[in-house]
Order: structure tokens, then C-alpha cells, then sequence
């Protein structure tokens, strides 16, 4: 049976290489064709927002919405997103503003590995 | 146990974090910034002598410009490689 690999991101794009690390674990997890999960948590729900324009950087959102339309199941904390003034609606394609406790257990309760990123 | 670090050492204070590791069962790989452990001899002797695995990125190392002055016992990796130490070599994985 194909493995799961879930990614917990707690750190916004663009300060550190967090964002860049789980992007580029997860293209590898699945070019060698595992399920990948990517949850956002903290300021990593930022990872998400859409219309994101970085001059000299990799820009994660489109990223993401790549990794989106190769099958990975990306998922932000609502709560995180609410206290931090990023509604729904204003988040990349594919993306789904959800819950800590339904939809990141959901994803590690059907994965094989979790790896989380940031601090 | 497979640890994953991210960090320059003198950020995560990986040299105090070294009594985590269990002798002769552990491996860490080093993305980005935590490659930058690589080229301290005192820091990969203590890891080495706990017979830690050390992984790192070799494209992280070039971008910084130390991949030719590391030590030689860190083996060079790709993502691909990575993620098969996550996946399939190591059980379970700690972020440092």
C-alpha cells in the first residue's frame, strides 16, 4: 500500500527556508510516489495566501497549488488564520482553511510518517 | 530515531542537543543552514563517536559554499534520498 507522509508547517514564507524545506519534501515524497498531506499551523498558514510576489524567492503559494494539482491534500488552522486576519477566500486554489483537531489528526491518523517544520 | 535539522548549530545549540542521541541507532540529516555543521570537525567527532549517521544536502552545502571543506564522513544526499530515509529506512523522525 502506497505510504502517507504528512508535513506540519509552523513558519511563514519568506523569513527562514521552512516553507522551502517542506515544498522540497514534499515534490520529492511525491516524485517517488508517496501521499502527501501539508497542514499549516501558526504563522505557517501564511504559506497558503494567495497573490504572494516575491522578488528573489521561490514563491510557495504557487508551489503549493502545484503540489495541489499533483494530488497533495493542503490544509491551514482556522483558528490560526481567524487570529491572524487571513479570511477565507483569500487563500491559494486547492487550499482548504480547516481544523487542528478534525483535519490534521484526520491526516496523521493516515500516515506513515510526520515530519513537522518550524518552531 | 532519524532527526532532521534545519538550523545553523549555533541556532538550534546542536552541540548541547548531542546527548539526545542514542549510540550506534541514529542518524541526522541537515538541510539549509544546519549544513553549515558540516565543516565543524570538533561538533561531527562527537557525533561521529556516538556513531551518529550524518546526511546532508549536497545542494545546501553548495549553495553555501562549503562543500568541499566538510568532513568526510558526511554523506551527501539529494531530497529524493531524504525522503526514503523518512519514509523507509527510519521508523520515526524528530525535527531539531
Amino acid at each position: 500500500m502506497t505510504k502517507t507522509l504528512t508535513i506540519l508547517i509552523k513558519s511563514g514564507p519568506y523569513m527562514s527556508m521552512d516553507a522551502n524545506l517542506a515544498v522540497n519534501l514534499a515534490k520529492a515524497a511525491v516524485e517517488k510516489g508517496y501521499r502527501v498531506n501539508i497542514f499549516g499551523y501558526g504563522e505557517g498558514v501564511f504559506c497558503v495566501k494567495a497573490n504572494q510576489g516575491p522578488k528573489r524567492f521561490p514563491n510557495i503559494g504557487k508551489e503549493l497549488v502545484e503540489l495541489s494539482k499533483k494530488g497533495v491534500n493542503i490544509c491551514v488552522c482556522e483558528t490560526c488564520s481567524h487570529a491572524r486576519g487571513l479570511r477565507k477566500g483569500e487563500e491559494i486554489e486547492g487550499v482548504k482553511i480547516g481544523s487542528l483537531t478534525k483535519d490534521l489528526f484526520a491526516y496523521i491518523d493516515a500516515s506513515d510518517r510526520f515530519v513537522v517544520i518550524g518552531r | 530515531m532519524l532527526f532532521l535539522a534545519n538550523r545553523a548549530p549555533s541556532e538550534s545549540n546542536l552541540e548541547n542537543k548531542i546527548r539526545i542521541f542514542r549510540d550506534g541507532n541514529d542518524a541526522l540529516i541537515m538541510f539549509e543552514d544546519a549544513t553549515l555543521a558540516c565543516i565543524d570537525k570538533s561538533l561531527v567527532n562527537k557525533l561521529l563517536n556516538m556513531n551518529v549517521k550524518l546526511y546532508a544536502l549536497s545542494a545546501d552545502l553548495e549553495a553555501r559554499g562549503i562543500k568541499d571543506e566538510k568532513c568526510e564522513e558526511v554523506q551527501l544526499i539529494d531530497y529524493g534520498i531524504a525522503i526514503e530515509l523518512i519514509m523507509e529506512r527510519y521508523e520515526k523522525n524528530i525535527s531539531i
